[in-house]
């Protein structure tokens, strides 16, 4: 059980980092469209026309392709003062509430984004511009997110539910424990050297 | 209704819930609770509408912006030439920590990008030259902060979208509150070493040629500030549209650095993306809650309570002002902000306050949230950069700045204009 678990984390590992990276094409794919626009605009005084609309787009499909990778990150912003004090085993209950709860609502945003995805689809929904984008397409891949949030944050659960009645809080904590504000900071600035050195070297 | 609110929300974010999710575990509460209707229908609607709004594609597109610049070798050289500048001032290089700081900032939309990237470039100096490490590292701390005042700014962006201020309008008020806080902060680095001279370090001198050779250094800096802001106010761009140009720019000079290759670029968009997709959790959930609350008539009740207080203007300000400042203490920024926002906003409105100036007053309280113990990130950051050291050393370096963000504050309570002139300037 544990080790199909094991299994499937890492395959969710792999399609989240995939999806953020995609999330993140798509909003450069945005900045050029965009710029593009209001250059033609302004030196040709004529526009592609939708680029907000499509930049928009690009936006709520990036996050919720993002979502995941947050997740399994550990990204989501928790209020740790009071947590950091209790003891091990009360601070391992409190992860399973906190995944829970981004679990429920997740999947109260997913079950109900499904409703609004099926109604575009069978109204044949169209966006009010130019472009009349049909509705449903970037509303299925924006709803894709949700649900594979949704997926990994089950995974997410019974992995650490299994860990902690093996008694193995460590594992547990790696898999869904609060990061402390020290381990926030340390990233951020891992981040400045690392493309600091980036550019030193080059 | 208020009360029971007030503590779920309490409870939800004292077990370390994700804030994301307490918002929304909130809503849901309420309205199981207080709603006639089932209102968390419309969860749907509400997380697709709010997550495709054009302003909020700024977001992404200025934090991928600030990725590009900490990659591009733009702060080293940046640096180098304000030290030169500046140096020889009591506070040597001090100075040029706050000033690089603000110039960072003109370019960045990150209080916490600001410092660790100056942060990351100054420290080694400090030792090197001998100085006050406590002052030095408060510079550093404080010093970054001016990464969300002086525009282009996520916060002011957040805070336009929760109520419906004008994006150029809060830039343009940010300005000079801007440039002042930088200056304060100077002015607290000069006493201190006029006072206490063996603060100030080994100075530096440079001769006046490599002076003026250096100037080139400031030009990308400038370059990206003339592209995303002043793109904005010769009218030919929306903020998002003027973060897309800036992204552009920022692409251009990390090429012509030859620091643009795909590992770069991967690592760039996978840091927006997790900063993205947490603030736009946040944002959903937010909508979700704001929606719920104002549909049980929450929102209603909880202004009229504060109306009810019977405090005047001012009382009420002061009032808002040790609130966020003690909030600050203990909460995360942006969370703190989108959290509370949507409620007292509309009070101080009420009141008569002018939403561009309340929003200026906003983001200098989440400034000093960010350098206030025991919660405040750009603390942590620059402790970080120091591997090794008492926390409280940053805390106390620190201290004396947030005594200047309370006098920006007071300047700006008695003289308004020094927000909202520059905006009727321009618009006029």
């Amino acid at each position: 059980m544990r080790r199909h678990l094991d299994a499937a984390l890492r395959a969710a590992q792999r399609l989240a980092h995939a999806g953020a990276l995609g999330g993140g094409l798509l909003i450069l794919a945005a900045a050029l469209l965009v710029s593009v626009d209001v250059t033609l605009r302004k030196l040709a005084n004529t526009t592609l026309g939708g680029a907000d609309e499509l930049s928009g787009y690009a936006l709520a499909i990036g996050s919720t392709w993002s979502f995941a990778f947050v997740l399994l990150a550990r990204g989501h912003v928790r209020i740790d003062a009071l947590y950091q004090l209790l003891p091990r085993k009360l601070a391992a209950a409190c992860d399973l509430i906190a995944i829970g709860a981004l679990l429920a609502f997740a999947s109260l945003i997913a079950w109900h984004g499904a409703g609004v995805l099926a109604q575009s689809w069978q109204l044949g929904a169209r966006s009010n511009s130019s472009l009349a984008v049909p509705l449903a397409v970037p509303q299925a891949l924006w709803w894709l997110g949700y649900a594979g949030f949704v997926a990994c944050a089950v995974l997410l659960l019974l992995r650490a539910v299994s860990a902690m009645w093996a008694g193995d809080l460590a594992t547990a904590n790696r898999l869904i424990g609060a990061r402390s504000i020290e381990e926030e900071a340390a990233d951020e600035l891992a981040n400045a050297l690392s493309a600091r050195n980036a550019g030193a070297a080059t | 209704m208020i009360a029971t609110a007030l503590v779920t929300l309490l409870a939800l974010m004292a077990l370390a819930i994700p804030v994301a999710a307490s918002m929304g575990m909130l809503g849901m509460i309420l309205a199981q609770l207080y709603a006639f209707l089932p209102v968390t229908k419309v969860a749907g609607e509400i997380a697709w509408n709010s997550s495709n709004e054009f302003l909020l594609v700024a977001l992404p597109l200025f934090i991928l912006l600030g990725e590009l610049l900490l990659r591009s070798g733009l702060a080293e050289r940046m640096y180098d030439a304000l030290a030169k500048w500046l140096s020889w001032l009591p506070g040597g290089l001090m100075h040029s920590n706050i000033a690089a700081c603000a110039l960072f900032a003109a370019t960045s939309g990150s209080s916490v990008a600001t410092a660790a990237t100056v942060g990351t470039v100054a420290l080694p100096q400090a030792r090197r030259y001998g100085y006050s490490e406590r002052l030095f590292l408060g510079t550093l701390a404080a010093g970054g902060t001016l990464g969300i005042l002086i525009p282009p700014s996520i916060n002011m962006i957040i805070y336009a979208v929760l109520t419906n201020t004008s994006v150029p309008k809060l830039y343009l008020a940010g300005i000079v509150p801007g440039i002042l806080l930088s200056l304060g902060f100077m002015v607290v680095v000069l006493v201190a070493c006029t006072i206490q001279p063996s603060w100030g370090g080994q100075r530096l001198r440079a001769s006046l040629a490599s002076c003026i050779a250096s100037l080139v250094h400031l030009v990308p800096p400038l370059g990206i500030f003339l592209v995303v802001v002043g793109s904005i106010y010769a009218g030919i761009a929306t903020p998002t549209e003027a973060a897309s140009l800036g992204v552009v720019a920022g692409l251009g000079l990390a090429a012509a650095n030859r620091a643009l290759n795909w590992p770069m670029l991967r690592e760039a968009l996978l840091g927006t993306m997790k900063s993205t997709a947490m603030i736009m959790f946040i944002v959903v959930a937010a909508y979700f809650l704001n929606f719920v609350m104002s549909s049980i008539g929450l929102t209603t009740k909880l202004t009229d309570f504060m109306q009810g207080l019977g405090l005047s203007k001012w009382e009420m300000l002061f009032a808002v002002i040790v609130f966020y400042v003690i909030l600050g203490c203990f909460m995360e920024t942006l969370s703190m902000m989108i959290t509370t926002i949507p409620i007292i906003a509309p009070v101080m409105q009420a009141l008569g306050f002018d939403m561009v100036w309340f929003g200026i007053v906003i983001i200098v309280l989440v400034e000093t949230a960010l350098i206030t113990p025991p919660v405040g990130l750009n603390l942590f950051v620059v402790q970080n950069l120091r591997k090794g050291g008492s926390m409280n050393d940053v805390i106390i370096g620190a201290l004396p700045f947030v005594m200047a963000m309370f006098v920006l504050l007071l300047l700006l309570a008695l003289f308004p204009g020094l927000a909202l002139w520059l905006p009727t300037v321009v618009s006029s």
